[in-house]
């Protein structure tokens, strides 16, 4: 069955749409009744407070919740005289369907390129630590600056954002050529030129999890060549979601997601080289620098493991030379696992997913016994080290990651020449 | 005298010719089909061995976890072992056209029992084919979810899920066969139960370790820190 529009579904629901609004601020929600008014509340005031020079239009996306969410979005709406509630009439919705998040952002998009805004908002219904700086901070690069993604930098501890820091930062990075340094910021900003293209291409008119929406945003926009920046941003605490998950789900997720987006716009990286800086707006934001209490023993614990058992499950993925140097780094606790090996690896695993060795799922989940084992090797060598000391080691494992790049187009392109 | 033997030589070697004269024309069918089905088999082999190497058979059969064909077949390629089975099919079969030419009764009863067959063997060996498949793909799934759940026997767990599934697809195989009988569902249930009672225990002795940490972290007042506190995203 055809999906109804935004503007049909804004008809029913919110019958004085604005004819034009230069900002429009979406948010997407699926059961997110915990938490949908902090966020909507906070973005009327940051667009009250900080954007009052500037129409904008606060609008709730929600078509498949089944708890008390669009009950709230319904109450504030004589709150917030702003909000516009897009979704069914009736309370039901539409729970069969796949595709919680894009079928919201989609009609986002459409409502705000029907209002013909400057810059299009959206943010992560889950958040719970949104400040209402935080709406200016990512729309005025776009109405000053003429930037047309504006990624999100959450302050966070140092050692926090593990596979951020050794897998999808480094990765796009080396791929798309801009240092974007959290790709899957779960918010962001696109310019009206942005959205209109995103909406001309059909770019949301697949079914694709949440974390890719965020990879397939920041590499449409850069293989697009449309301007990307970032603003730096407070803390983000998020309800639920990930962290309830175990962590060889949420790596596959993510992984899965960043690998579909590589095979996706494989004629536009095999091309790129090196990387450049992406232009940064906002003041870093500190946070207390007590670290986490992280177990590194038993995350060594875990590779060893993997190396034990797992050999047959890797050998279908990684070469020779890599099993044995991972053979021989098992064998000692102290040893640092060498960058260029483990970009090897992670490079490996992607042209494994793409050349469907194996199921899928198998071979992502496959991969955690050696991100813990990376991850083992960072804690102890940055578990003491200042932030400012972290983020140069991030840094050069980029480098690396840039450095090693023609080993992956090779693979890629000639992969039974290499082949185990 | 000289005549009865005259006639008793002629009778004979009369009796040797037509004896001679009946068999070579069954001979010389038995030859000539026995070298037209070598023919064929090698240009069918042939036929098949190109389809094959075109489809990449070998690394195909190897990805979906076939490595015992492999090592079974000669110079390690499924793909020889298929093609050399088409043909020495055909060579068999047009020895058995050939011995029909000689009239014996066993031999026609012999290929209507083989053709009979045929449906059940094609059957058994898709069952034990799909078993191969469904062994491999669920052992690696338990060992890559038991070792990230940092279970230590997780290989055991792993191979007692492969060796569950192969023996209760063998099993079927042999049952669909009529092979073994009563023997066969006896074997089947006490090794079944054996590999049950396998995995129970490795799963008891495997998880010991998580339930203790389960019920540690409960224990554990609310004021100490968790165990790992690091986001990973």
């Amino acid at each position: 069955m055809h999906e109804p529009s935004a503007n049909q579904r804004i008809s029913a629901t919110a019958p004085t749409t604005p004819a034009t609004a230069e900002i429009v601020v979406g948010v997407p929600s699926c059961n997110h009744a915990a938490t949908v008014a902090q966020v909507l509340r906070a973005a009327q005031a940051g667009l009250g407070e900080f954007l009052s020079g500037h129409s904008g239009l606060l609008v709730s996306a929600d078509v498949r919740s089944s708890d008390a969410t669009r009950a709230q979005v319904r109450e504030l709406r004589a709150e917030i005289p702003l909000l516009h509630a897009l979704g069914p009439a009736d309370s039901g919705g539409d729970t069969t369907s796949p595709g919680v998040e894009i079928r919201e952002l989609r009609m986002i998009l459409e409502l705000a390129h029907q209002v013909r805004a400057r810059a299009c908002l959206v943010l992560d219904a889950s958040l719970t630590s949104m400040g209402a700086d935080w709406v200016a901070r990512l729309v005025r690069p776009i109405l000053n600056d003429q930037f047309d993604l504006v990624a999100p930098c959450f302050a966070r501890h140092k050692l926090d954002g593990a596979i951020s820091n050794g897998i999808v930062y480094p990765l796009t990075r080396a791929l798309y050529g801009k240092r974007v340094r959290q790709p899957l910021g779960s918010v962001f900003a696109l310019s009206g030129r942005l959205v209109e293209r995103f909406l001309a291409r059909r770019v949301w008119d697949i079914e694709v999890s949440a974390l890719s929406t965020d990879a397939r945003t920041v590499s449409e926009t850069i293989c697009a060549e449309f301007a990307v920046c970032q603003a730096l941003l407070g803390p983000a605490e998020h309800a639920g979601s990930a962290s309830s998950q175990d962590l060889s789900s949420v790596l596959a997720a993510v992984l899965g997601s960043v690998f579909d987006e590589m095979n996706h716009n494989v004629s536009f990286w095999q091309k790129v080289r090196g990387s450049e800086p992406v232009r940064w707006f906002g003041t870093p934001v500190e946070i207390a620098d007590n670290p986490p209490p992280v177990d590194a023993h038993k995350m060594w614990e875990s590779f060893s493991l993997g190396c034990r058992t797992l050999q047959d499950v890797w050998s279908a993925v990684l070469p020779p030379a890599t099993l044995l140097a991972l053979k021989y780094l098992a064998q000692d606790e102290a040893a640092a696992m060498p960058d260029d090996l483990w970009a090897r690896i992670v490079y490996d695993f992607a042209l494994g997913y793409r050349l469907h060795v194996m199921n899928r799922g198998h071979l992502l989940r496959a991969l955690t016994p050696l991100y813990l084992g990376w991850l083992a090797c960072f804690v102890r060598e940055m578990g003491t080290a200042h932030a400012h000391d972290v983020e140069r080691r991030v840094h050069q494992l980029c480098m690396v990651y840039e450095a090693q790049k023609p080993y992956l187009i090779s693979r890629w392109r000639w992969p039974d020449r290499f082949n185990p | 005298m000289w005549d009865q033997i005259k006639d008793a030589l002629y009778g004979a070697t009369h009796r040797v010719l037509v004896g001679v004269a009946n068999f070579l024309p069954a001979l010389l069918a038995l030859v000539l089909a026995v070298l037209l089905a070598s023919l064929v088999g090698w240009l069918l082999g042939a036929l098949v061995g190109v389809i094959l190497r075109a489809l990449d058979c070998d690394k195909r059969l190897q990805k979906w976890g076939f490595v015992v064909l492999a090592e079974w077949s000669p110079k390690n390629s499924p793909t020889l072992l298929l093609r050399k089975t088409v043909t020495w099919t055909v060579v068999v079969l047009g020895w058995l056209v050939g011995l029909t030419a000689f009239g014996a009764g066993v031999t026609p009863q012999l290929i209507v029992n083989v053709v009979e067959s045929l449906p059940n063997l094609g059957t058994a060996i898709v069952l034990v084919l799909l078993g191969v498949l469904l062994a491999r793909f669920l052992s690696r799934a338990v060992l890559i979810s038991a070792v990230n759940m940092q279970i230590q026997s997780a290989r055991l767990l792993s191979l007692a899920v492969k060796w569950l599934v192969l023996v209760f697809a063998a099993a079927m195989a042999l049952d669909h066969l009529h092979v073994g009988g009563e023997i066969v569902r006896l074997g089947f249930a006490i090794l079944f139960g054996g590999i049950v009672l396998a995995v129970a225990l490795a799963i008891g002795l495997g998880s010991k370790e998580i339930v203790s940490r389960s019920w540690e972290r409960q224990t554990h007042s609310k004021d100490e820190p968790p165990e790992d506190a690091l986001k990973h995203l």
